[in-house]
C-alpha cells in the first residue's frame, strides 16, 4: 500500500468519523453555556479536523437537535448589529451528552488498549 | 423573526441577492416559517463574520464570508423541469414503438429458421423500398438470404442497446431526465 492510498483511507475513515461526533461536540460546547450559531462555529473550528468546516453545516444539525429536545433557542436582540439565536442545552441534552460521553469513554479503552502480542 | 443584510455596493448586493436565491432553492423542503427562520439566522452569522473580518472592501468582506459559510448550488433553471417531461414522455412512446418493432424483428428471425422459402427483406425491380415479409413477394428479390438471421439479430441487439440508453437516460429514477423532472 501506498503513502497516497492510505492517505486517501484516512480521509475517508476521519470524514465519517467526523460525522459521528459532530453533535456530541455540539452538545459539549453547548453544556458549557449558552451560545449563538456564529460563537458556536468559532469553537468548533477549534477542533482538530474541523478547522476548514463549512459553516453552514452547523444549523441543519443545531435545528434537528432543537426539534429532538436536546437544544432550546431563542433570539435575543443585542444593542448593536444583529438579533442572535442563543441555543441552550435541555435536560435531556445533558443527560443524552453524559450517555455519548460514556461510549466514547469505554470506546476509547478499547481502542487504546494495546492487547500482548500472542506468542507460539 | 425577518433581517435583512446591510450593503452598499452594487456589486455586494448582487452577490447577496445570487446567495438568498440558492439558500431558498437549497432549504425548499422546509415549512414557510421555518424557511425565514433559518434564513434570518444565516443573515445574522454572515453580518457577523463580516465585522470579524479584517478586509477593506465590503465585496471582499461578503465573498469570504459567504465562502466560510459554503454556497448552496445554484437552482435550476425555469425551463428544465417542463423539457424533462416532454422528454420523459417522448422516451415512452419511442421506447414502445421501438420495442414492437424489435419484438417483430425477433419473430421473423425465428419464422426464418421454421420457413426460409418465405419469410425475408425484400426489393422489387425498379424500387428502393425495402420490403420485409412473412411470404414470398411475386416478382421480389430477396436480398439477404442465409445472412437474414444473423442481420436481424444483429439489428435487434444494436436497437435493445440503444433503448437501454434510453431508458437510462430518459427513465430511469436516477437518470437525469427523472432528477430533472422532480421540482
Amino acid at each position: 500500500m501506498t503513502g497516497t492510498e492510505m492517505e486517501d483511507i484516512l480521509d475517508r475513515w476521519s470524514s465519517q468519523a467526523r460525522k459521528g461526533y459532530f453533535e456530541m461536540l455540539l452538545l459539549a460546547r453547548l453544556n458549557a453555556g449558552r451560545a449563538y450559531g456564529y460563537q458556536i462555529v468559532a469553537a468548533l473550528k477549534q477542533a482538530p479536523g474541523f478547522e476548514n468546516l463549512a459553516e453552514g453545516t452547523v444549523y441543519p444539525v443545531l435545528t434537528r437537535m432543537k426539534k429532538d429536545g436536546l437544544v432550546t433557542a431563542e433570539w435575543v436582540a443585542e444593542d448593536t448589529g444583529p438579533p442572535r439565536k442563543y441555543y441552550t442545552v435541555t435536560e435531556l441534552g445533558a443527560r443524552t451528552l453524559d450517555a455519548m460521553q460514556g461510549i466514547w469513554r469505554r470506546m476509547d479503552e478499547v481502542l487504546l488498549a494495546q492487547p500482548a502480542k500472542e506468542t507460539s | 423573526m425577518r433581517m435583512t443584510l446591510e450593503l452598499t455596493t452594487a456589486e455586494a448586493r448582487r452577490l447577496w441577492t445570487d446567495f438568498l436565491r440558492r439558500l431558498d432553492w437549497a432549504n425548499r423542503d422546509l415549512p414557510g416559517p421555518e424557511r425565514e427562520e433559518a434564513k434570518s439566522e444565516v443573515i445574522a452569522h454572515i453580518a457577523e463574520d463580516m465585522a470579524a473580518l479584517d478586509l477593506p472592501d465590503e465585496v471582499e468582506r461578503l465573498r469570504e464570508a459567504l465562502d466560510r459559510f459554503g454556497i448552496p448550488p445554484a437552482p435550476p433553471p425555469a425551463w428544465r423541469t417542463p423539457l424533462a417531461i416532454v422528454l420523459h414522455y417522448l422516451a415512452i412512446m419511442v421506447m414502445g414503438a421501438s420495442g414492437l418493432v424489435i419484438l417483430i424483428l425477433l419473430h421473423m428471425t425465428l419464422m426464418e429458421a421454421l420457413n426460409p422459402a418465405a419469410v425475408g427483406l425484400y426489393i422489387y425491380p425498379g424500387d428502393t423500398v425495402l420490403t420485409l415479409s412473412y411470404e414470398n413477394q411475386a416478382g421480389a428479390r430477396e436480398i439477404l438470404g442465409a445472412w437474414f438471421i444473423p442481420a436481424m439479430l444483429v439489428v435487434s441487439a444494436l436497437g435493445s442497446a440503444a433503448l437501454y440508453g434510453l431508458w437510462k437516460l430518459a427513465l430511469s429514477p436516477t437518470g437525469p431526465v427523472s432528477r430533472w423532472m422532480r421540482p
